[in-house]
């Protein structure tokens, strides 16, 4: 137990760290992902492909790997930017192609009638996005993005092998020092457990809040 | 009815849906305040008919004018003239998300940039005229069948369109409320508005039609007042379709 | 059929331009690919043809679950330059702790057959302590907290780290000058032996030591730190990076056991002075530390526990 008391500061900060690397994250990831999402969805063909292109490269490579090209490829090409935002910016590529395909099937889900209901008003085709299709997707898009989230929080994991001191990385040193697996890895998954039932239970009431009764 | 122009004027309207071909030169036209009921057999092509005046099917050949307008194409153009042709659905097709209320001021605001208070008493006044306004803060699914279509009526309204287009709105409901939705209709065409309705209700096509329209095969074939169409129809198809909804 | 190219060929292109970013930077790769001559020069096989079978071994529980097997489980890693390098092209595991694993097999079995099994620095303890190795040869640190869950052997190697710098950096001269400094680590030894040593460092941990070299070159790190010999490989042939004459942290690596069979842990203090003893070990050295450093530690009296 001494252990927790040690290495206090150095787990508080580990645990920040991880907080940061998924806030900022999944912001990004959401942009990414419904800017991917209208360009799958448009019309022009060559967009369509692009935003295609895009999801079938990046969802296939493994993030790791992603991060890696982003951390020691960029610099060969005169960009060289922190580690922290390296695997920031390797992250929200990767769970874009995740919202993004959320977002597409949220607004699948929209119902026909009603987004005709709504150009038989008059309203212009991006009138109907806003005020029909992307409320009422988002709403059905809720859960899977909080799922997304959640796996954002554990694949920010990652870091660890990227330089990036977070939660897996400080309890792996800990317990290099201190030679105590359980006590450590139960800290870390206490941890974990701690951002991710945040995460669910904002979601549900959220949820909660916008569930269009049908 | 009048010597000024129609408001719906269609001509040599032909419509496929791949190699089917769906509206066989159609051409009519519905005058100001006229109320014109199309009836006709399952697949003749009674949606699709009802559906290109407002250009959400567009037609392959032909020319359909509302007002002494040619429809325009797809963009801003289009939507204002849907803003000024209304459209009642067979299944109602309330925005789910919105309150009734915001259904019906949805188009005011958006599209005719009505205040928002301006809309909202326009809303109410409608509701209350398609008798329900006690349910403006309820949320659609809250209400019944008929509740809803009168609902949306009402949103259709809202924009003070030229002419109101129906897609069998009675069909999805259950037979104690159809009444209350046909009763709506009937007194709007009472009121002079200018209506194309399908329907398979004959009661309501004998009251408020001022013409009737037998469509089979993307055609139509027979165009007349209801009581020549009901006691006198022409074709066979028409005799047919007639002894199978009549004695049913 | 055109349809679907139509869908594909930005597909390709795609992966195509991010196959060339990847191959811009040869240590994205996860393994250890930038094979120098020098790392090619390290080969255990001739030590471990030479090397001693232990005679009328006890049967103890382990000895009897190693010779039913007939391979011994060790737990290791594939990263480790000089000591266990894995060539992805072959599958070979060259190096110090790959040429002892294999002498402890030979030793029990009379052949040199390990089952490698990779494992995070964080695991070791664990996979001893439940039998899904019979033994760890990973740069095994011993420590006090370590032996209150596991036995280790007696010391086989002594390491002491090194640091590694670009060849312009003035600020740094010795371990002392890295207090407050990013300094770029491998997780596991190098790692412990850094915050041990220098706990005013800030490490930087890098999965492989390629990245590690890598980051000192982008400058996003100011030091490389981890055990000497395994950074003499990886620079021998670099000229923008520099190894300092200052060294820190002495550590020497065990071999891990369970504490359940003690008399196998005897078993292997015997096998590590019998090797020792009969010239093996430094056979051993010769041929893989010693490709890249001049003189072998001198393990504490050698073979006494
Ligand atoms: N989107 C579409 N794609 C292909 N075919 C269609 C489509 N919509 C309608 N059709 C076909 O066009 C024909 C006419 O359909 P329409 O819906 O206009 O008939 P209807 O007279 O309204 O029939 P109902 O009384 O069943 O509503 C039918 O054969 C129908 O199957
Ligand atoms: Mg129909």
């Amino acid at each position: 137990m001494s252990v927790i008391a040690d290495y206090q500061d150095e787990l508080l900060g580990g645990m920040l760290t991880t907080i940061q690397l998924s806030i900022v994250t999944f912001p990004l990831a959401f942009v990414l992902g419904v800017l991917l999402s209208v360009l799958r969805l448009c019309p022009v063909p060559l967009l369509r492909a692009v935003g295609t292109a895009y999801v079938e490269v990046v969802r296939n490579a493994p993030v790791l790997v992603l991060i890696a090209v982003i951390v020691f490829g960029l610099p060969e090409v005169g960009l060289t930017i922190p580690l922290f935002t390296c695997v920031v910016v390797g992250l929200s590529m990767y769970f874009a192609c995740y919202v993004c395909e959320t977002v597409r099937s949220g607004i699948r889900s929209v119902s026909v009638g009603e987004i005709e209901a709504a150009r038989a008003l008059g309203l212009a085709t991006s009138a109907v996005f806003r005020t029909v299709v992307l409320p009422q997707s988002l709403r059905s898009m809720v859960q899977p993005l909080a799922t997304i989230f959640i796996n954002i929080v554990l694949g920010s994991a990652l870091g660890a092998a990227m330089g990036v001191h977070e939660l897996t990385g400080t309890v792996r040193s800990v317990n290099l020092l201190e030679a105590q697996p359980i006590l450590c890895f139960a800290l870390a998954g206490l941890g974990y457990l701690v951002m991710t039932l945040t995460i669910g239970h904002t979601a549900g009431v959220i949820e909660r809040r916008v569930r269009v009764v049908r | 009815m009048t010597d000024r122009p129609p408001l719906v004027a269609l001509d040599g309207v032909n419509k496929y849906f791949g190699s089917l071909h769906v509206l066989r030169d159609v051409t009519l036209s519905v005058g100001r305040g006229e109320v014109v009921v199309i009836i006709g057999p399952s697949g003749s092509g009674k949606s699709t008919l009802c559906r290109s005046i407002n250009r959400l099917e567009p037609i392959d050949s032909g020319t359909i004018a509302v007002d002494g307008v040619p429809l325009p194409a797809e963009g801003r153009a289009l939507a204002a003239l849907r803003a000024d042709v209304g459209m009642v659905f067979q299944s109602f097709n309330l925005f789910a998300h919105k309150t009734i209320l915001d259904n019906v001021t949805l188009g005011p605001v958006k599209v005719r940039k009505l205040p928002r208070r301006e809309a909202e008493q326009r809303a109410r006044t409608l509701l209350d005229r398609v008798g329900i306004a006690d349910q403006a803060g309820k949320m659609p699914a809250h209400l019944s069948g008929g509740q809803q279509q009168r609902a949306a009526i009402a949103r259709a309204l809202a924009m003070e369109p030229k002419v109101l287009l129906f897609d069998e709105p009675t069909s999805a409901l259950d037979p104690e409320m159809i009444n209350e939705v046909l009763d709506v209709m009937t007194s709007l065409a009472r009121d002079g508005m200018t209506m194309i309705v399908v329907t398979h209700e004959m009661g309501f096509a004998r009251r408020a039609a001022d013409r009737v329209l037998f469509m089979d095969g993307g055609r139509v074939l027979e165009a007349g007042s209801p009581q020549e169409f009901f006691d006198n129809p022409q074709t066979d198809r028409a005799r047919d379709f007639l002894s199978r909804v009549l004695h049913h | 059929m055109a349809r679907r190219r139509h869908r594909l060929v930005p597909a390709v292109a795609g992966l195509a331009a991010l196959l060339v970013a990847a191959a811009c930077s040869s240590s994205a790769e996860p393994a250890e690919r930038s094979a120098t001559n020098v790392l090619a020069e390290v080969d255990q096989s001739a030590a471990v043809e030479q090397g001693p079978v232990g005679e009328n071994l006890p049967l103890t529980p382990t000895v009897q679950r190693i010779r039913e097997r007939g391979s011994l489980v060790a737990a290791g890693v594939l990263s480790s330059p000089v000591f266990a390098l894995q060539d992805p092209a072959t599958g070979r595991i060259s190096g110090f702790d790959a040429g002892i694993a294999q002498l402890l097999a030979k030793y029990i079995l009379g052949e040199p057959n390990v089952e490698t099994k990779t494992s995070g620095a964080e695991t070791r303890e664990s996979l001893l302590q439940n039998g899904s190795v019979d033994v760890v040869v990973s740069t095994y640190s011993i420590t006090e907290a370590r032996d209150r869950l596991i036995d280790f052997s007696t010391p086989y190697y002594i390491a002491q780290s090194g640091i590694v710098v670009r060849s312009d950096e003035t600020r740094i001269e010795d371990a002392g000058d890295l207090a407050g400094m990013k300094v770029a680590t491998q997780p596991g030894a190098a790692e412990e032996a850094l915050r041990r040593g220098i706990p005013e460092a800030e490490p930087i941990l890098f999965e492989t030591s390629s990245e590690c070299l890598e980051a000192l070159r982008q400058g996003r790190v100011d030091a490389w730190s981890q055990n000497n010999a395994s950074l003499l490989s990886k620079i021998v042939q670099e000229t923008d990076v520099m190894l300092l004459p200052a060294t820190y942290g002495t550590v020497e690596f065990g071999i891990g056991m369970s504490e359940d069979d003690p008399e196998f842990k005897e078993i292997v203090d015997e096998f590590v002075r019998t090797i020792v003893a009969d010239g093996t070990w430094q056979r051993l050295w010769d041929d893989t530390v010693g490709v890249v450093q001049d003189e072998p530690p001198v393990l504490p009296t050698p073979g006494s526990p």
